[in-house]
């Protein structure tokens, strides 16, 4: 176990490093941001000392050697636009993207493991048949534009919901957090529903599955002739099997959320990561897109040995097989 | 006991009675609307010294302290300054108000405009730097509490101007003053109507009225800025009341807003044109090409009858009516209307044809050429769609215009590298904010050169000596008036030959809730001062 831990630390170490190559190599073919970011009356000798003071003017290995000595030192740079460290102008925003990405998954998973367990053990009744055909709509809508018709209806029409931002937040752990006040909650409803659709969906439809393809099975069978209540069945035996590709799934779907909410946080004014990574786009923030893409691989190795560890908890063969 | 247990509840009973009526009348009272939330279009950097743009310097105006400020038509008006007097040319003495104090109780002295003006120039690694602003400037000195002298190398008539751009802090603040100082609000220390309450980022922005402040009292006692930056989300912001006003609305939604009984709109030409700029210095420009796409070994763009043929084909007042939704102000030269340097005298820049074909014929271009039309998105309202529209305008006198749509990063890298490819045909814009006045002329124009910071961003590297001639001797003409017909003069040189070619004035507009009447300003800042209850 341990060793595998520091095999998959060790792997973890070697994406980063070469995403950082990849992205370095990126972001210094899309322009300069030294003019995009100066003001227009700016002379050219200004011009210059900046471009030598960012080390825009050294090859591009020299600046990749000069970050990566920033790195071991635990600085990923300083933003350009903001003139402040890039890892904690992440760091300030990732509370509002993580509450906005749980928020995301636990709506699927509340309300996607039950619909998709009933419509497994009943497939044939209209009900099933009407959840199945709106689960369609759920993963083939996009989430910008179920997001404006969320705000379109449910803040402009009915102006039930606030259309936009975090709400009052309330401190928990010497952070922000909007889910704590009944305001930050009102504001959390649209863009959680909106990005959890999707996954709402998902869910069902990998439940349902897995319900038809575990119940004809020896083991269920077996239960059953013994006598075991059929809720004993369902809940112990045929849902915890269940759960594995749905961990998996959900795992890997939590990570994009918390990567790639941008449109969602966008539409919603919500002030997260994504929307911090979009506008460093836009005014090429290198520093801020590199330290992102960083935070981003590390976060996303984290789920994984998280998910594996999960695996480890609910599949009794890969115990075994680490024994 | 009981009696005395019933008169107990009874007696809280209408103490809280009390309170819900006093609190409810309280809510009722016309004071309740002493907030204002805005949802914004820009977010702010927050140190105030690192970022000069317009975007973040409306946020400052609130908060921070300024010698001078610009009003709702770009004109310098005094607000910490009393006055600023050119002694001789290289000279300005600067007079400070008495009695003016900070949010913190110490009274406001020439030391801090002088370290914060040196924390401005000299701020390492601001790459929005503020110090073009100081070039030419010898020394900045405090005579004495309330004198400062500033001493400069050439004829600086702007500097008035410059004041208008720069925050001041106290001293010691501008002198130890880190970033996360001015995040957490610590160095804000204003000297403005209102002051700093909160800042996060990406989110909102909050100030409420500085009591400290002597000038007119702040109009709200506490302002929101939501920062809004996505234009769908800040229309649905403002449709669905979650805020007081907006700011940045799209052209597109303009029309819809302004039928809607629950909101007003306001309009009002921004100190901003936007222009065509033409690569009219090259004997090969590298993307033009004759109909079948092989490069030309000429550059028909140095003929001035074609430059002019092109600005005839367009047809202003339809881009206007069809692609900016009426909001935008045709134009004839390099500046909007009212603002110094304007020429008069310029005929309208109205479209025709026959006249424009037969340029053309003269010039020899009948048959029209193929250009390539390098288009900024990101930065200017509708640029893509005014590119477009351009382009088949111009198709109307066989000029076979390519528009190619770039980010405004990778658009301004390319035509600003003065040794590289750059452009043929450039969608620009420019705004005066900083001076009010046609600094266009000196920074887009005049030829390029490297040592005196002229033609910094003329991209097309049109030259003419006639008009840089005039150019320099308006920028070392102190008197204002003198200046600005000098200036008048030029542009009205520059686009006789067609320089470039203006297409229009931006404008500013700006919805409001019933009730509140806000009066929009040239330099495109959002100001709470300017927006004022109405009484219905």
């Amino acid at each position: 176990m341990i060793f595998w831990l520091i095999q998959r630390l060790f792997q973890a170490a070697f994406v980063v490093l070469a995403m950082t190559v990849i992205v370095f190599i990126g972001v210094s073919v899309i322009g300069d941001p030294v003019a995009i970011l100066i003001s227009p009356e700016a002379g050219p000798d200004e011009r210059e000392r900046l471009i030598a003071a960012l080390y825009l003017d050294r090859p591009i290995w020299e600046q990749y050697f000069i970050f990566l000595k920033g790195v071991l030192r635990g600085d990923l740079g300083i933003s350009f636009v903001y003139n402040e460290p890039a890892l904690g102008l992440i760091l300030t925003r990732m509370p509002a993207t993580l509450e906005l990405a749980f928020a995301a998954l636990l709506l699927s998973v509340t309300i996607g493991v039950p619909l998709g367990l009933y419509c497994g053990l009943y497939p044939d009744s209209v009900v099933s048949k009407a959840i199945m055909t709106i689960s369609i709509v759920g993963f083939s809508l996009p989430t910008f534009w179920l997001g404006l018709m969320l705000v379109l209806v449910f803040s402009v029409h009915l102006g039930w919901l606030p259309s936009n931002g975090r709400g009052d937040t309330a401190e928990l752990f010497g952070i922000q957090w909007s889910f704590l006040t009944l305001n930050g909650l009102k504001h959390l409803i649209l863009p959680a529903i909106t990005l959890s659709l999707f996954k709402i969906a998902l869910v069902l439809r990998l439940v349902r599955a897995g319900v038809r393809e575990t119940l004809p099975l020896e083991y269920v069978r077996f239960a059953r002739a013994k006598g075991l209540a059929p809720k004993r069945i369902i809940s112990v035996h045929v849902l915890k099997n269940l759960m594995i590709p749905v961990v998996t799934v959900v795992g890997i779907e939590l990570g994009t959320t918390i990567a790639f909410s941008v449109v969602t946080e966008t539409i919603f004014g919500w002030p997260g990561m994504g929307k911090l990574i979009i506008d460093s786009i836009n005014s090429l923030d290198r520093p801020v897109m590199v330290a992102y893409l960083v935070i981003i691989v590390l976060l996303f190795t984290t789920i994984n040995v998280i998910v594996d560890i999960l695996y480890f908890l609910l599949d009794p063969r890969v115990r075994i097989q680490a024994d | 006991m009981t009696f005395d247990l019933v008169s107990r509840v009874a007696r809280r009973f209408t103490c809280e009675v009390t309170a819900a009526v006093i609190g409810l009348a309280a809510c009722l009272l016309p004071a309740q609307a002493q907030e204002l939330k805005i949802g914004a279009r820009s977010d702010i950097v927050i140190d105030p010294h690192s970022s000069w743009a317009m975007s973040n310097t409306q946020y400052f105006y609130h908060y921070l302290g300024f010698m001078n400020w610009l009003d709702e038509s770009d004109k310098v008006v005094p607000r910490m300054a009393k006055s600023a007097t050119a002694v001789s040319p290289n000279l300005w003495e600067v007079k400070l108000n008495e009695g003016l104090k900070f949010s913190n109780g110490a009274p406001v002295t020439v030391n801090d405009v002088v370290a914060s003006y040196e924390r401005a120039r000299t701020l390492p690694n601001a790459i929005g730097t503020f110090a073009g602003l100081f070039a030419g400037l010898k020394e900045m000195k405090a005579i004495d509490d309330l004198t400062m002298r500033v001493v400069t190398s050439r004829p600086y008539p702007t500097w008035p101007a410059t004041m208008t751009q720069i925050s001041v802090l106290p001293a010691e603040v501008a002198k130890t003053a880190t970033q996360a100082d001015f995040s957490s609000g610590r160095a804000n220390i204003s000297s403005s109507a209102y002051k700093f309450v909160e800042y996060v980022p990406a989110n909102r922005l909050v100030v409420e009225r500085n009591s400290a402040y002597v000038g007119p009292k702040a109009r709200w006692d506490k302002v929101t800025f939501r920062i809004l930056t996505n234009n769908a989300t800040r229309v649905a912001a403002l449709l669905s009341g979650d805020v007081d006003m907006i700011d940045g609305v799209p052209p597109e939604d303009a029309a819809t807003i302004a039928k809607d009984p629950r909101f007003t709109l306001y309009t009002g030409p921004s100190d901003r044109i936007i222009m065509l700029a033409m690569d009219s210095s090259r004997d090969v420009s590298p993307f033009i090409t004759d109909l079948q796409g092989n490069k030309l070994t000429t550059n028909p763009l140095k003929d001035v009858r074609v430059r002019r043929a092109m600005s005839l084909a367009i047809d202003r007042e339809l881009i206007r009516d069809r692609v900016m939704d009426g909001h935008s102000i045709p134009n004839n030269q390099l500046i909007p209307k009212g603002l110094g340097g304007y020429a008069a005298n310029i005929p309208e820049a109205k479209v025709d044809l026959p006249k424009a074909r037969a340029l053309m014929k003269e010039a020899g271009w009948a048959d029209g050429f193929g250009i390539a039309l390098a288009c900024p998105e990101g930065r200017y309202v509708n640029a893509s769609k005014i590119c477009q529209a351009a382009a088949q305008m111009l198709g109307r006198i066989n000029i076979k215009v390519t528009v190619e749509v770039m980010p405004y990063g990778v658009f301004a890298s390319r035509v600003t590298n003065k040794t590289g490819d750059r452009a043929s045909l450039m969608l620009f814009g420019w705004g005066a904010s900083s001076s009010g006045e046609a600094n266009v002329l000196q920074n887009a124009i005049h030829t390029w050169d490297k040592e005196q910071r002229l033609g910094a961003w003329n991209i097309g590297m049109y030259s003419n000596p006639e008009v840089d001639k005039l150019i320099v001797k308006g920028l070392s003409t102190l008197d204002a008036k003198e200046r600005h017909a000098i200036q008048a003069e030029a542009m009205t040189k520059a686009m006789e030959d067609v320089a470039a070619i203006p297409l229009h004035t931006q404008v500013v507009i700006v919805a409001t809730r019933k009730g509140l009447k806000y009066t929009v300003q040239a330099n495109e800042c959002t100001l709470a001062d300017f927006v004022e209850p109405t009484s219905n």
